[in-house]
């Protein structure tokens, strides 16, 4: 899950960041309206962070706005430290999803990410990830298969968190590069190999009941359970 | 418009009616009953004259007071029907009359008001933003189980400066807030005061390569040095942050007429007339990255030497630098 977050005070803006990728989240931080507008549009983000109020040619009502009018969808958190009804209203008018008052508690930021992302194949209220008997639970950062809790890194959860929103979709590597690490990351293609076989070695090696992640010659990967 | 205002506007116009509509119906029964009574008086009066002249031919007396009657009931008739179009005339236009007087009468509130609502808000964003970055600072650190002895100092580093910059805001709001009266008033030697500030600011000034002049005669004024010294400071602590390296600030006082006008002046980049026109507002910053450092106080400055000035009877102004480049401030203190 990667986020970007577009906020002007660079203390506020590299605390989320480091707080996140503790989380288990890539996360990019801009400083800048402009920057924010440009990151948002080149890269896939799953989310973006973005607080209200930006020095420069866009602020993040203007932001929200035109990231809209060219269709691009990525659900929105707005930060703001003014929290009068009007602006509040303005600001999910223009079309954030979120809006959060600063200073606002960590746990919340999380929580209110968690809802954004929320992905179509979660049933469960509970914050997890269900895939037949395949079980993510986004809180604690583990996943279950046959009743058996499975450790994860920081990074396989994340990877793993990205394949199961994703099930029976083909995801290229460079996809799942965009989506799991951040920018300042220096990955290859080859990284994405070694972590789907830890992955595997650990969620699909140990059970007799059929493997999750299949690889596609030549595509990439998919997440789908054969027998 | 607020909704608040403009309930009260419709409130205010109604009663101002309501008053106008009674004060128009009193005038006008008074005015009914002593023109009736009029009427009737010179009926009867022009009857007896009628009677007088051709009395002997005058057969039936009844027929005459019908007459009488008749005649004196249409002008009642009259009177009450133009009575009634100038009551509507009066009543109708009063009534708009009254809605622009309310909203006049309302107009300054509501200003007084959005003033309050946006002091409110920009207070709130200047309170907000440091307290949100330490509390998110503090809340990812204890999340992180291996944070180490150096991030910790780091962080608590950060926290201070952003404690102090509370600090500084909280004493500027008090300063702002506190009904500005100043100290005791004494023949003051501004030249020698001038020369003392920029002596106290020297090192600041250097390390940023800009010179400091001062050019003054040997000026006294009665006034409080104490509140004068804060405005110089706060006018020069403005030039360090927005002259930009290199330049020079020259601090000066000048008598002119029965005034004294102590002048801060830089050679930096200037203002725009934009931003000119909100530098006295409280909160008001111009663009952050036009500072030479960067950083910016919370804009409450120059709001703070205004109301100084105010309370030294005196009056600032900021105008252009004379080729365009860089702002003067002008402190003008009368001589009492």
């Amino acid at each position: 899950m990667r986020i970007l977050i577009v906020e002007d005070e660079f203390k506020i803006a590299n605390a989320i960041k480091k707080g996140l990728s503790q989380e288990g989240y890539a996360a990019d931080a801009v400083y800048t309206g402009d920057d924010g507008l440009a990151s948002a549009l080149h890269d896939p983000y799953d989310l973006i962070i973005l607080d209200r109020m930006l020095p420069g040619g866009y602020d993040g009502i203007a932001i929200v706005k035109e990231l809209r009018s060219e269709k691009n969808m990525t659900p929105i958190l707005m930060l703001t430290a003014k929290d009068s009804i009007p602006d509040r209203v303005a600001g999910l008018d223009a079309g954030a999803d979120d809006y959060l008052v600063k200073p606002f508690a960590f746990e919340e930021l999380l929580a209110r990410i968690r809802v954004l992302t929320r992905a179509h194949n979660q049933k469960t209220p509970d914050a997890k990830l269900v895939l037949e008997g395949l079980v993510l639970d986004l809180r604690t950062k583990q996943a279950t298969r046959e009743s058996k809790t499975i450790e994860l890194s920081l990074k396989e959860f994340s990877l793993l968190d990205y394949l199961m929103r994703n099930p029976g979709v083909v995801l290229t590597k460079q996809q799942i590069i965009d989506h799991v690490w951040d920018y300042d990351a220096d990955i290859l293609p080859n990284t994405v190999e070694a972590f789907i076989a830890m992955l595997r070695n650990k969620i699909d090696r140990p059970f007799a009941s059929g493997t999750y992640i299949q690889t596609i010659r030549g595509f990439g990967y998919k997440m789908e359970l054969k027998l | 418009m607020n909704k608040l205002f403009s309930t009260a506007l419709v409130r205010m116009t109604v009663l101002y009616v309501v008053i106008l509509a009674f004060v128009c119906v009193l005038f006008s029964s008074f005015i009914y009953r002593t023109a009736s009574t009029e009427i009737d008086r010179t009926s009867r009066r022009q009857v007896v004259g009628f009677r007088n002249m051709i009395g002997r031919f005058v057969v039936d007396e009844n027929e005459s007071e019908r007459l009488r009657e008749a005649e004196s009931s249409d002008a009642k008739r009259h009177l009450r029907v133009n009575l009634l179009l100038v009551n509507l005339i009066v009543i109708g236009g009063g009534a708009v009359m009254c809605y622009f007087f309310a909203k006049k009468t309302l107009e300054p509130l509501e200003e007084g008001v959005r003033a309050q609502e946006r002091f409110t808000s920009d207070a709130s964003h200047e309170l907000r933003t440091p307290l949100a970055s330490m509390k998110t600072e503090i809340e990812v650190a204890l999340r992180d189980s291996n944070l180490t002895i150096e991030e910790s100092k780091d962080l608590l580093k950060s926290n201070l400066e952003e404690v102090n910059s509370l600090h500084i805001m909280t004493e500027n709001l008090l300063s702002l807030a506190r009904q500005q009266e100043v100290g005791e008033i004494k023949m003051t030697d501004i030249s020698r005061l001038l020369k003392s500030i920029a002596k106290k600011h020297e090192a600041r000034f250097r390390k940023a390569s800009i010179k400091i002049v001062v050019e003054s005669g040997t000026t006294k004024l009665r006034t409080n040095a104490d509140a004068l010294g804060q405005i110089v400071t706060i006018l020069i602590d403005n030039a360090l942050k927005y002259a930009g390296d290199g330049a020079t600030v020259t601090i000066g006082a000048v008598h002119k007429e029965e005034f004294v006008i102590v002048s801060v002046r830089d050679n930096g980049r200037g203002l725009s007339d934009e931003e000119m026109s909100h530098i006295f507002k409280r909160f008001y910053k111009v663009d952050a990255s036009r500072t030479s450092s960067g950083s910016l106080g919370h804009g409450l400055g120059l709001a703070i030497a205004k109301q100084l000035s105010t309370a030294l009877k005196g009056d600032i102004s900021a105008i252009s630098g004379a080729d365009g480049k860089g702002v003067e401030f002008r402190l003008q203190l009368p001589i009492v």
